[in-house]
């Protein structure tokens, strides 16, 4: 399943960060394979997602967390 | 007394400017316009017998930039030479979520400085329930680690003793960022370029593909994953966190403040608030301002000899400084706000509500923040754009900010609006001068979001738009950081503003006291033409033909032809040339022309009322004019700093002509048309 | 005398416009790199 399609409220493992040409710059931000996240709030108008990931609260759009799968 | 040079870095929101201001107090330097931490600063303290310089560097997040404002720092760390080198780093983390801060850390570790890890927040950490054994970081990394809260001055003093030690020796750098089959084409790399260490080698390769033969985007994910093994690594042995201590407070104000309908009313709440107190509070000190200058005015007229010298500092130089002054509460005020909500992580949550409904006209939520700074002044607005990331989403901001009702528009719309209608209630309590004034602040507003949806199809989007940030916790403002972006900013409002409008006002009283042949023979001709007058009859006479035929006159009446179809005459012509340095000139170049045209001691409004236009006999100021010059104001770029600032930007004179002319076209083409319909 | 401190006034803010437009447009900006530019 993509992050892009979590619900509110979802846990989950990260299961890979696709290739894309953002991808290493999502792992800077503690986006790798096998991290716990949370959906913490989706903004509306299919806005940005808002994901607490180990320690750290993080905001990325949909079309970014597309490309981010979960176990 | 030696010296050192010292750089504060670490991520966004840990806490770095709090630390700053700590340490150097008001010992500080902030280079042009400040928006919030975008310019480099400098300070100074002294501890023991040393003399320590500081350079706040902006918060970055990694040493891939991707905003301006982070390529800045980037390339400021990689570049460490020459005789302003950087001898030690205070790296500032913030302890209640450290982790990433150790990643960047490390990263800046490998380039080769010297750090002392401040971890800052530990008064929240402790009582979040977070211990960190900071014996074992510093032996990880080979550092000095200091546990500080910035805000309250803790370990301070322990942090500048940590800057003269020496670094504890760390064990032999091991590459942390590199798969060993990559060990040897770095190596060699090294050797062939003489490379200061294996980092630089390393980001050169990573970053401007000099070895085409190596999968950079392999190597650079590599990185990311291998350092955040060793992070991992390092936090597991060296923090604990209590989870019954544990509160999540910021969870719970973000479920308020994010709620997808809340949310956004309480932003529209928090806005009105902004304006409704830029407005009506800063309206009291702004008539006490107008009530000593023109007691400074009336005192200076007494005491210095008559003559041309004091006639310029009553009639040009006075008013021209109170056109400055004037603004200063409001200013104030929206930096007051602003401070707050950047300091307390709210800004954070307005970029994340906005960035959807922003994408939608070609901007990024990021922009809101220079947009709304756009009210203030279009300047800092235009700098405070480095942040975003995407270029056209930037662009697209820097080209619409100027549209917003900026704070110089202000005097012009007030006067003008003076003129249009009276001073009435409705309902016997909404102003109607006040409702006129929201209309052209809407109307801005309008205008910029139209401008920038066609400016999302007028260019072209060279890079994927992308949008990752991070979420500070919730704080409380501390009262010296907000007191500090106050000042920094009202100073460089008033210093740069001041400078450009000081150097207008000399220029439009000696043009307007000074002409050709028809000037210097004014007198006869004016007494040959009404040999019937008296003496006192024939002084505003001779002041207005003197006006007519000053140099200033003469500018004004070579382009009435062009602006002549708007409703304007030559004398709002003058103004509108001398508006061309800065907006809020054409009121200071309205009391100049208008104070020396005539005898009568009258105050601006009363003045312009009673004029009447050249070419038609009527009213100059009549409903038609008023409107046209009220939609002129509001359309077009008339501020050399903003076409300055927009250049030093974009480094683009394509982006910046487009600027301007899209600007000024659209003011003229509205103005003509509203006139003409209205006559 | 009062006349020659205005004109003094009037050439000196003369220059600053043509100072202010030159160095906007015109001056070659020093190349980062040595350290000494800062990140300005």
């Amino acid at each position: 399943m993509k992050l892009s399609e979590c619900n509110t409220s979802f846990k989950g493992e990260i299961k890979e960060v696709l290739e894309s040409e953002f991808d290493s710059k999502l792992m800077e931000y503690g986006i790798i394979p096998g991290a716990e996240l949370v959906v913490l709030n989706k903004a509306p108008f299919n806005g940005p997602i808002y994901i607490s990931i180990g320690s750290q609260k993080i905001a990325i759009r949909k079309e970014e967390a597309s490309f981010i799968t979960l176990k | 007394m030696k010296k050192i040079h010292v750089a504060l870095i670490g991520n966004p929101n840990v806490g770095k400017t709090t630390l700053f201001n700590r340490l150097c107090g008001v010992n500080q330097k902030t280079g042009n316009y400040p928006g919030v931490t975008v310019d480099k600063k400098v300070g100074k303290f002294k501890h023991l017998d040393f003399q320590i310089e500081v350079t706040d560097l902006p918060g970055f997040d990694s040493i891939y930039p991707k905003s301006m404002d982070e390529e800045l720092v980037v390339n400021y760390l990689k570049n460490n030479s020459g005789k302003n080198h950087i001898e030690k780093v205070i790296f500032v983390a913030d302890g209640t979520n450290i982790k990433k801060n150790l990643y960047l850390l490390s990263q800046v570790k490998d380039l080769g400085y010297d750090i002392v890890l401040a971890i800052n927040l530990i008064d929240i950490a402790k009582r979040k329930g977070i211990q960190i054994d900071t014996r074992y970081l510093s032996k990880k990394f080979g550092i000095h680690v200091v546990e500080i809260s910035a805000r309250k001055g803790d370990g301070v003093d322990e942090l500048k003793s940590a800057l003269l030690l020496r670094s504890p020796e760390s064990k032999a750098d091991d590459l942390k960022y590199l798969r060993e089959e990559n060990h040897e084409i770095l190596q060699s790399f090294v050797q062939e370029n003489k490379a200061q260490n294996m980092y630089t080698a390393f980001l050169s390769i990573t970053q401007d593909n000099t070895l085409p033969e190596v999968n950079v985007k392999k190597w650079k994910s590599e990185e990311a994953i291998l350092r955040y093994q060793f992070v991992r690594k390092v936090l597991d042995k060296s923090i604990r966190i209590d989870k019954s201590l544990a509160t999540d407070t910021t969870s719970r104000i973000d479920s308020i403040l994010m709620h997808p309908v809340g949310g956004y009313i309480i932003f529209l709440g928090v806005l009105l608030v902004i304006f409704q107190s830029v407005f009506s509070l800063a309206s009291y000190p702004m008539g006490w301002i107008e009530i000593f200058f023109s007691w400074f005015h009336d005192s200076a007229q007494l005491i210095l000899a008559p003559g041309s010298f004091t006639s310029f500092i009553t009639e040009g130089l006075i008013p021209g400084i109170e056109g400055v002054v004037i603004f200063v509460p409001q200013i104030v005020i929206l930096f007051f706000f602003f401070a707050i909500l950047d300091e307390s992580g709210y800004m954070n949550r307005i970029i994340y509500l906005m960035d959807r409904l922003m994408q939608k006209v070609g901007m990024s939520g990021k922009s809101v923040v220079p947009l709304i700074s756009s009210f203030a002044c279009a300047v800092p607005a235009i700098m405070a754009t480095r942040t975003i990331e995407n270029k056209r989403e930037r662009l697209i901001t820097i080209l619409v900010a100027p549209l917003l009702t900026c704070s110089a528009r202000l005097p012009v719309y007030t006067i003008l609006i003076g003129l249009l209608v009276p001073n009435t209630m409705l309902f016997g309590f909404v102003s109607i001068q006040a409702l006129v004034l929201l209309a052209m602040y809407l109307l801005g507003i309008v205008t910029s979001i139209l401008a920038a949806f066609i400016f999302k199809y007028l260019i072209k989007n060279e890079y994927r738009s992308f949008f990752i940030t991070e979420m500070p916790r919730y704080l409380l403002p501390s009262i010296k950081n907000v007191f500090f972006t106050i000042w920094e900013n009202t100073k460089a409002f008033i210093w740069n503003a001041g400078k450009i409008i000081v150097a207008a006002s000399i220029i439009l009283y000696v043009l307007g006291t000074n002409g050709g042949e028809k000037y210097r023979n004014t007198e006869q001709f004016v007494q040959s033409k009404y040999p019937e007058l008296s003496q006192t009859e024939l002084a505003p006479k001779i002041s207005s033909y003197e006006l007519e035929h000053s140099y200033l006159g003469m500018m004004g009446k070579s382009i009435e032809p062009a602006i002549i179809p708007l409703g304007y005459d030559w004398k709002i012509g003058i103004a509108l040339i001398s508006s061309i340095a800065a907006r809020e000139v054409f009121v200071g170049t309205m009391s100049i022309i208008y104070s020396i045209d005539s005898e009568e001691d009258l105050s601006i409004m009363q003045k312009l009322e009673k004029e009447t236009n050249s070419n038609t006999g009527k009213l100059t100021f009549n409903f038609a004019t008023c409107i046209s010059l009220l939609l002129f104001y509001a359309f077009s770029l008339q501020c050399m700093s903003t076409i300055a600032v927009t250049y030093k930007e974009t480094k683009s004179i394509k982006w910046t002509g487009i600027q301007f002319l899209y600007m000024t076209i659209l003011a003229y083409v509205v103005s003509f048309v509203a006139y003409q319909i209205l006559v | 005398m009062q006349e020659i401190l205005v004109y003094i006034l009037f050439v000196g803010s003369l220059a600053y416009f043509g100072f202010r437009f030159f160095s906007t447009f015109f001056k070659k900006e020093k190349k980062c790199g040595n350290g000494n530019c800062g990140c300005n």
